[in-house]
């Protein structure tokens, strides 16, 4: 398992590399507008940051789900299923590697902005106008913002994405199976995705209700919930490709 | 031993492999001879454990091929399959990473008869060096069973001779060897038995020297009038 | 090596082998490659290259040396023998073509005379 999670790895290193430069950069440019005091350059590396974030987790979702469609479809997959691991151990190892990447880089992000957020506590003694505009947005109420709350909101909104990569890799896995041979494939599956998608969504509204409510409780087992899908997924894409799945 | 019992694999409908039954013991070269698209790679692959036969059952020791065979069972496909980034040296590193039974020493000393760099990026090697690559590194495992795929596919005479000289070596009493190809004169040396797969059908296994002695004809006579349908009766 | 597709692969490495001992391109006493050598010389099944050595050590050509290899015999009458046998076999093939072509042993043996 673990050489598997190894070359896993080291096919999507440069991607993630890519990422943290770019966070690195934002970084720089922040610490250096909070040294200077210099407003400008803190609103243009907290817009960069953020977005760095956002797309770096799409990003590194994303590339892991075409590694996967690569790994299946071309004549590369006899690297993997030519060795002696089982469809489970081989997406196994996918999906601690990628959804791991895409959990480690969201708590470095997490802690990133908080740290950052600290920092501007500590510089500007007007900022609190801000964390209270913040507190709004999030949570629905001034003054109910702490940062653990905070931390937890987006670490929901990760797991929310690593349940959906491995929706991901359960549409490549049946575009490539199931749908082999169809003129259509990659389209049916990406309806197939939208559609368990919309399905998983509304079966979380069903059972937490449409109302978005800022609670401890709700975030943690909201994250439970996320978590539960992403096993699911897994043993169902797992299973597909033992038994269905052509090299 | 290798054994498949009324083997048949379906896809959508089209019938790749049908109903094939052989057993190959260990101590003995066996070449699978067929024209493009008769089956034998379909066959190969499912005795590999990387397809499920639709119906029917192949065994290794006994035991349905699967998983953990593949820890006996050294499979090489046609086409090259390593990863872009690798390079000759990174792919002898990942057969050492994920098979037990694979030796670095082999490894190096068969570059070395072949002419490889490890430095080489593979997407840079011609598809003679690449023939000559997946045969050394699938050779350097000391596995039970090998089986080679279309091994000598669009390579040059002198690669031919290497990649033959690879097999022969490595040819031992408690091992099979599998090699397929849609020629025949240029595996007819070198194989103890000559297993023909025709439309999906299993249409003889015959031994090489055998023939020659009590028909007086060669393999490749064999496979015209099995092919062919052209009686080539020799005269001894 | 090209094999000729009617006779054993091994019967044709044979003759090679004698050849090679009768033309003094091994000598006598010298030792023989492992079988598992003149099978990647000969481009050869292994188990025909060890054929090859039994079936040589049967005729007396060859004699194996526990742990040490196959040597070539010592004896110069047994190559001898070897030669003589060949040059029949060679004389047999030429008398068949030549008879086949409708030409008399006499005529053949005009023939070679005359011919450089």
């Amino acid at each position: 398992m673990g050489a598997l999670i190894k070359y896993e790895f080291r096919k999507s290193w440069k991607m993630k590399g890519l990422v943290l430069c770019f966070t690195a950069f934002f970084e720089l440019l922040f610490l250096l507008g909070i040294w200077r005091l210099n407003e400008d350059l803190l609103a243009a590396s907290c817009t960069g940051l953020v977005l760095t974030t956002i797309c770096g987790l799409f990003l590194i979702g994303v590339y892991g789900i075409h590694i996967l469609s690569k790994d299946i479809n071309t004549k590369q997959s006899y690297m993997l299923f030519m060795t002696p691991n089982s469809s489970y151990k081989i997406l196994g190892a996918k999906v601690i590697e990628n959804c791991g990447s895409v959990l480690v880089s969201g708590v470095f992000f997490i802690a990133l902005s908080i740290l950052d957020m600290m920092l501007l506590v500590v510089r500007y003694d007007d900022v609190q106008g801000l964390i209270d505009l913040m507190s709004v947005a999030i949570t629905g109420d001034v003054g109910n913002f702490n940062y653990q709350g905070f931390g937890m909101a987006c670490f929901d909104g990760v797991m929310g994405w690593v349940y959906l990569i491995c929706l991901g890799y359960l549409a490549v896995v049946i575009c490539a199976t199931l749908l082999k041979g169809n003129r259509f494939n990659g389209l049916l599956s990406f309806v197939a995705f939208l559609v368990i998608s919309l399905v998983v969504n509304h079966i979380h509204d069903a059972i937490y209700g449409d109302l978005y409510i800022y609670s401890m409780t709700r975030l943690i087992s909201n994250v439970g919930f996320y978590a539960l899908l992403t096993l699911l997924f897994y043993l169902i894409t797992a299973w597909i490709m033992d038994n269905k799945l052509s090299v | 031993m290798l054994e498949s019992f009324e083997v048949t694999k379906k896809f959508l409908g089209k019938t790749a492999v049908d109903g094939i039954s052989i057993k190959l013991e260990p101590g003995h070269i066996y070449a699978m001879l067929g024209p493009n698209g008769s089956g034998k790679t379909t066959w190969m692959k499912m005795a590999a454990g990387l397809i499920k036969p639709t119906s029917g059952v192949i065994k290794y020791n006994d035991q349905p091929v699967g998983v953990s065979s593949r820890n006996d069972i050294a499979y090489m496909s046609t086409e090259p399959y390593f990863y872009d980034w690798m390079t000759v040296g990174d792919v002898g590193k990942y057969y050492e990473d994920f098979f037990k039974d694979f030796s670095m020493e082999a490894f190096d000393e068969m570059l070395q008869e072949m002419d490889l760099e490890k430095k080489l990026k593979c997407k840079e090697l011609s598809s003679g060096m690449l023939a000559k690559l997946k045969v050394a590194v699938t050779m350097a495992r000391d596995a039970k069973v090998y089986m080679l795929d279309e091994p000598l596919n669009g390579i040059d005479l002198l690669a031919r001779d290497e990649v033959l000289n690879a097999i022969i070596r490595h040819a031992g009493e408690d091992k099979v060897l599998l090699v397929s190809s849609h020629l025949v004169e240029e595996l007819e040396s070198v194989v103890d038995y000559a297993i023909f797969i025709n439309k999906s059908h299993l249409a003889g296994v015959y031994e090489v020297e055998e023939l020659r002695q009590n028909q007086c004809i060669s393999l490749a006579d064999k496979y015209r009038e099995v092919y062919g349908a052209a009686e080539m009766g020799g005269t001894c | 090596m090209q094999y000729d597709s009617k006779t054993p692969i091994y019967m044709q490495v044979i003759d090679a082998i004698k050849l090679d001992i009768i033309n003094e391109r091994i000598r006598t006493g010298e030792k023989l490659p492992s079988s598992r050598d003149l099978a990647v010389q000969y481009t050869i099944n292994p188990n025909t290259a060890a054929r090859v050595y039994q079936e040589l050590e049967r005729e007396g050509v060859c004699y194996t040396k526990r742990g040490m290899g196959t040597f070539v015999t010592e004896d110069e009458s047994k190559i001898k023998e070897c030669r003589h046998e060949m040059a029949q076999g060679c004389l047999n093939d030429f008398l068949k073509s030549i008879s086949e072509l409708g030409i008399s042993r006499e005529e053949a043996i005009e023939m070679i005379k005359t011919t450089k």
